[in-house]
């Protein structure tokens, strides 16, 4: 029997809590550009070497930008189960990020909806769940 | 020789705790006669006693009459307990601030107070400062599941948990509601108390202080295994609020339930979380008084090995030996304790279930009083979370100045909590999503809701 390796201890993991449980982004010192998840040493949009991180709180809420389907099972975690809504959101008081759209209907994803961000689980390890956040729409 | 008189149907636990538990009244007062106007229904002096942390002196209760402001006799009485009570050689500890002697020197009466009122003595009431929750977004109509296991039902529904939701992520969305609605910043928060009687894989309370952002020196508790908990939770937090040992605290409670296939509970049990801030400015609803019954009675466990529970078989006896009793004695010991009649009461909160009208009826309580709830139709039997629901959806019942009753009732007894509201307007925002919840909804099949439930499928 193959003995089931448990990575949620690994520091890995452990590092990224803080980032993917209180939504905490990174500021690029030199552009301001907002970059999340919180782990560059150099700035992806203008190159700056990051000599301190700067925090920043990202809004929870936000609007489509665009978004897709995907219908066919990835090549990940058997709990990304098709149909899948990828979208990328702009963030109210800045930051454009990606993620998953849960609880929706595909069907009804509409560019410039409004989607908030709320802490879910993305899949386990080991049956323990390694939680971060994705959207749901805030139908308001 | 200081003398606190405190009128006993002003609710004496209460003062007594607001009084003692201050950070700036840490009073020893040598001697306590207790007057009242009401015949003494238990032993209230050694409580208040302790309340007001004298716990080297004996107290006794005076004779009660009906002459609370006799002096004459107050002070035939005081000489009179003197003898009784006081060893000769006490020591006459005495350090509050001047004000506060002062009163107490010319004899200090509590009247019934107002929040505003208690602030200018200096005796701060906590309550809570304001609610918020979280519903899952699927449902299954109850139909769906009789028609699996070949049977009837009535028609309602009840809200199922997402494939990536669980008690965690749903105590912090109702958290993070609840801050946001309160206006309260999480550093200010310093106790985080969490109840369910759902399965959860770590102790939730320092997980969820973590994705709140609190100080990592705020103090978080698990409660659980029973539906009660929140109620002791919200009693925990009123007295570390009262004693000034936090400045304000969060409780949730939490239900994402996995009944057993083919149980009657499968047809009734629905996910929620639901969660209060307790603090000491800005109330939306003050606390009056409580009063609890415990016992060793179960009539529900667990099943070793499973994620399921078994009830006893008897289901009237559960009933009434269960619910009814315990609710009826915690809530006429604080009708007693706080010399209430039920018809003062303008709302009453009872835990969900459907012998409330019985309790309700034994307690004299008119059934027009007692709080129909929307998150019972739409969302089932939300458990841990139920009472804290009952009390976001009272916001548009009840006016500033009127009373609330709040009855949990869990394995091993109930609580009972009177409430006044003072700004229950301020609630409206929580309503309004509470509504809104009730509105947005994605149906679900059977096979679906064991998936959901992690019954079959991954995770299982």
């Amino acid at each position: 029997m193959e003995a089931e390796v448990i990575v949620m201890s690994t520091p890995y993991i452990a590092r990224e809590l803080k980032d993917e449980y209180c939504l905490i982004a990174q500021k690029c010192t030199s552009c301001g550009v907002i970059i999340y998840p919180m782990k560059h040493k150099i700035c992806p949009s203008c190159g700056q070497i990051q000599e301190e991180r700067k925090e920043f709180r990202l809004n929870p809420r936000g609007k489509v930008v665009s978004y897709t389907v995907q219908y066919v099972p990835g090549p990940g975690a058997k709990e990304f189960t098709p149909p899948m809504i990828l979208v990328v959101a702009d963030l109210e008081g800045g930051g454009r990020i990606s993620g998953i759209l849960t609880d929706c209907a595909p069907e009804t994803v509409k560019i410039g909806m409004p989607v908030k961000l709320e802490l879910r689980s993305l899949y386990t390890v080991g049956g323990l769940d390694v939680y971060s956040h994705k959207f749901v729409p805030l139908g308001e | 020789m200081y003398r606190v008189v405190i009128g006993k149907e002003m609710g004496t636990n209460v003062h007594a705790r607001a009084l003692g538990w201050h950070k700036n009244y840490k009073i020893n007062v040598p001697l306590i006669p207790i007057a009242s106007s009401s015949e003494t229904q238990d032993d209230s002096a050694p409580r208040l006693a302790w309340g007001i942390s004298i716990r080297r002196i004996p107290c006794r209760n005076p004779r009660p009459s009906k002459d609370v402001i006799d002096h004459d006799k107050e002070d035939e009485r005081q000489q009179d307990s003197e003898q009784l009570l006081l060893p000769r050689k006490t020591p006459s500890r005495f350090y509050a601030s001047p004000s506060i002697q002062c009163s107490l020197l010319t004899q200090l009466f509590y009247f019934q107070l107002s929040t505003d009122q208690g602030n200018f003595l200096g005796i701060v009431m906590p309550g809570i400062v304001g609610a918020g929750l979280h519903v899952p977004t699927w449902r299954i109509k109850t139909e769906d599941i009789s028609k699996a296991w070949g049977g009837q039902s009535l028609p309602g529904e009840i809200s199922v948990a997402g494939l990536d939701e669980d008690v965690f992520t749903l105590a912090v969305s109702a958290a993070k509601d609840a801050l946001e609605n309160s206006n309260i910043e999480p550093r200010d928060v310093g106790m985080v108390c969490i109840n369910t009687t759902s399965q959860s894989k770590f102790p939730l309370a320092p997980r969820v202080a973590f994705a709140l952002g609190l100080e990592t020196e705020a103090r978080v508790h698990d409660f659980g295994l029973s539906t009660r908990g929140t109620t002791q939770a919200m009693l925990a937090s009123l007295d570390a609020v009262s004693a000034g040992s936090v400045r304000s605290a969060l409780v949730i409670g939490v239900e994402v339930p996995i009944p057993k296939p083919g149980s009657s509970d499968e047809l009734s049990w629905g996910a929620a979380a639901g969660a209060v801030v307790i603090g000491k400015t800005a109330l939306v609803l003050a606390v009056k008084g409580c009063s609890s019954h415990s016992s060793a009675f179960v009539e529900r466990w667990a099943i070793p090995g499973t994620p399921f529970q078994k009830e006893t078989a008897f289901s009237r006896f559960g009933r009434d030996m269960g619910y009814v009793d315990h609710v009826c004695s915690s809530t006429s010991s604080l009708f007693n304790r706080l010399a209430l009649k039920p018809e003062a009461l303008k709302l009453a909160i009872f835990q969900e279930s459907g012998s409330a009208e019985r309790a309700a009826k034994t307690l004299g309580i008119a059934p027009d009083r007692i709080l129909r709830t929307q998150s019972s139709r739409f969302f089932g039997d939300t458990g841990s979370a139920a009472l804290l629901l009952g009390l976001i959806e009272s916001a548009d019942k009840v006016r500033a100045g009127d009373l609330l009753l709040l009855a949990s009732y869990g394995i091993g007894g109930s609580d009972a909590l009177c409430l006044v509201a003072e700004k229950p307007e301020e609630m409206g925002h929580a309503l309004g999503k509470l509504r809104a919840f009730c509105e947005r909804k994605i149906y679900v099949d059977y096979p679906s809701l064991l998936r959901h439930r992690k019954i079959i499928g991954y995770g299982s």
